[in-house]
């Protein structure tokens, strides 16, 4: 039987009439349209689906939509308006880690949550916090290259 | 996107509300804790990783893809909020079921001994999955993978279970040995519900060595073979006093080397003790067999992991002497 539940997408609410099945990856791509999150291997394998959750990263291939219930989800969507990216979607795209793009969204949220945290991360650390990440095209390199460059633009 | 496998769910406020959801049930339902391995079988349909455990049943897991009493309501417990937490108690760490392990990797309680959890922890999965997974799901969800079994049974650690009306503390070796046969859903005997964990700091001159054989990212990958010990060594006559040895991410449950323990025990430490306890217990351990290796080939991978984690802790243990 569905359910209508109030979840904090992208700093506003929204009311969504779901089944209690439904993970917080098909909320989000069939209920409200935030297709910018990748519905991928959809058993926690790749990355692609990577949400914000209360500032860390989830997968919400994983995660019931009945559990983000009062909690702030963030989307790629919701990093910065179109207009006006966010350092991070400006040095990906400067520095030719986006091909295919099937990665990026999970791997930008992935790599802000990581700056929140860490404005300075070390090779390693970056390292770390896109390890959950599957990237066909970019070979990594060019991803840790951007995100050092947001890291160093950030502390300017 | 793949079609979505349906069930009902149930959300209890409380753990008797969760032990009645659990009875009436009847071994249909599976407890939700943090997602990681129940949510990808369900979505999957199938345990893709095939394994195949040698002389038992097949695994939970490929009970739940292959049809055999499938589940029919995830009982999510995120709900009871009593579940969640460290919290430092005298010596002993008490951690809630449901602390996730990045929760667990960034506490600053963990002391000592205790704090070699935090390397293991840094170890599985990804951030992504620490940041969800359950340190009660990882002990319960009958999966080899589960990383911190073995050294939190060389450790020790009591678990804390209840019925909804009751709560006792048990040794979780004990608590292994209770479902010691595969069934269709993981749970615990009689409606339990596992609360905590009650984890001790290590004695004086003792030392704790775990070591695995690959980072995998996937919450369904699998290690090739993990190993953990604990030995403790009289700091007069560097006796060892006490050696506890599991092997990991071979067998459905992890496998305790009692030989390799009987053989170190009262022995006065020295090189060359350890290489010969390493591959002791090999020949009764029954390896899986799946995408990542043979049961021959783990076989010989655990008794490197058992060596190197026996190195590791008589070296901790010989640096704690005295201390």
């Amino acid at each position: 039987m569905k359910q209508e539940i109030v979840l904090k997408i992208n700093g506003k609410e929204e009311t969504v009439l779901i089944e209690p099945w439904q993970t917080l990856l098909s909320v989000l791509r069939d209920n409200l349209d935030l297709t910018g999150i990748k519905s991928s291997c959809g058993v926690g394998e790749c990355g692609a689906c990577t949400v914000l959750i209360n500032g860390s990263p989830v997968y919400s291939c994983l995660m019931l939509a009945m559990d983000a219930r009062g909690k702030d989800t963030v989307t790629i969507e919701g990093l910065a308006p179109l207009d006006s990216p966010h350092p991070l979607q400006t040095a990906f795209y400067e520095e030719g880690a986006i091909q295919c793009g099937m990665c990026t969204p999970g791997m930008i949220l992935s790599a802000k949550a990581l700056l929140d945290r860490n404005p300075q991360p070390s090779e390693v650390e970056i390292r770390e916090a896109i390890d959950g990440h599957v990237c066909r095209c970019t070979g990594y390199n060019k991803i840790v290259l951007a995100i050092q460059k947001t890291a160093r633009s950030l502390s300017k | 996107m793949k079609p979505l496998r349906r069930f009902t769910l149930l959300e209890p406020k409380s753990l008797k509300e969760a032990a009645s959801m659990l009875n009436k049930w009847e071994g249909r339902a599976v407890i939700l804790a943090g997602g990681t391995d129940t949510m990808s079988c369900w979505t999957a349909r199938t345990y893709h990783t095939a394994c195949y455990y040698k002389g038992t049943e097949p695994s939970v897991l490929r009970c739940f893809s292959a049809g055999h009493k499938t589940p029919r309501a995830l009982i999510n417990i995120k709900g009871i909020r009593r579940l969640s937490g460290i919290k430092k108690d005298s010596k002993v760490l008490r951690v809630g079921a449901l602390t996730t392990l990045n929760e667990l990797r960034e506490s600053s309680m963990l002391t000592n001994g205790q704090t070699i959890l935090k390397d293991i922890v840094a170890k599985m999965g990804c951030i992504e999955t620490r940041n969800m997974a359950t340190v009660g799901g990882n002990l319960l969800t009958h999966a080899p993978a589960a990383g911190l079994a073995p050294v939190l049974l060389c450790m020790g650690v009591k678990a804390v279970v209840s019925d909804g009306e009751r709560n006792h503390e048990t040794p979780l070796d004990a608590l292994f040995n209770t479902f010691k046969k595969p069934s269709a859903v993981p749970r615990l005997p009689g409606c339990q519900i596992l609360i905590q964990i009650i984890i001790p700091d290590l004695e004086s001159g003792s030392g704790v060595g775990y070591e695995k054989t690959t980072d995998m990212v996937s919450p369904m990958s699998n290690p090739i073979a993990s190993a953990a010990a604990v030995l403790k060594i009289n700091a007069t006559g560097k006796v060892i006093e006490k050696s506890r040895i599991y092997i990991g991410s071979c067998t459905l449950y992890p496998y305790r080397c009692k030989r390799a323990e009987e053989f170190l025990t009262g022995k006065v430490f020295e090189e060359g003790l350890i290489a010969e306890a390493a591959n002791m217990d090999l020949g009764g351990l029954e390896p899986i067999s799946d995408n990542y290796g043979s049961s021959e080939y783990r076989a010989l991978v655990a008794g490197s992991m058992v060596h190197r984690a026996l190195e590791q802790a008589s070296q901790m243990a010989l640096n704690n002497l005295g201390s």
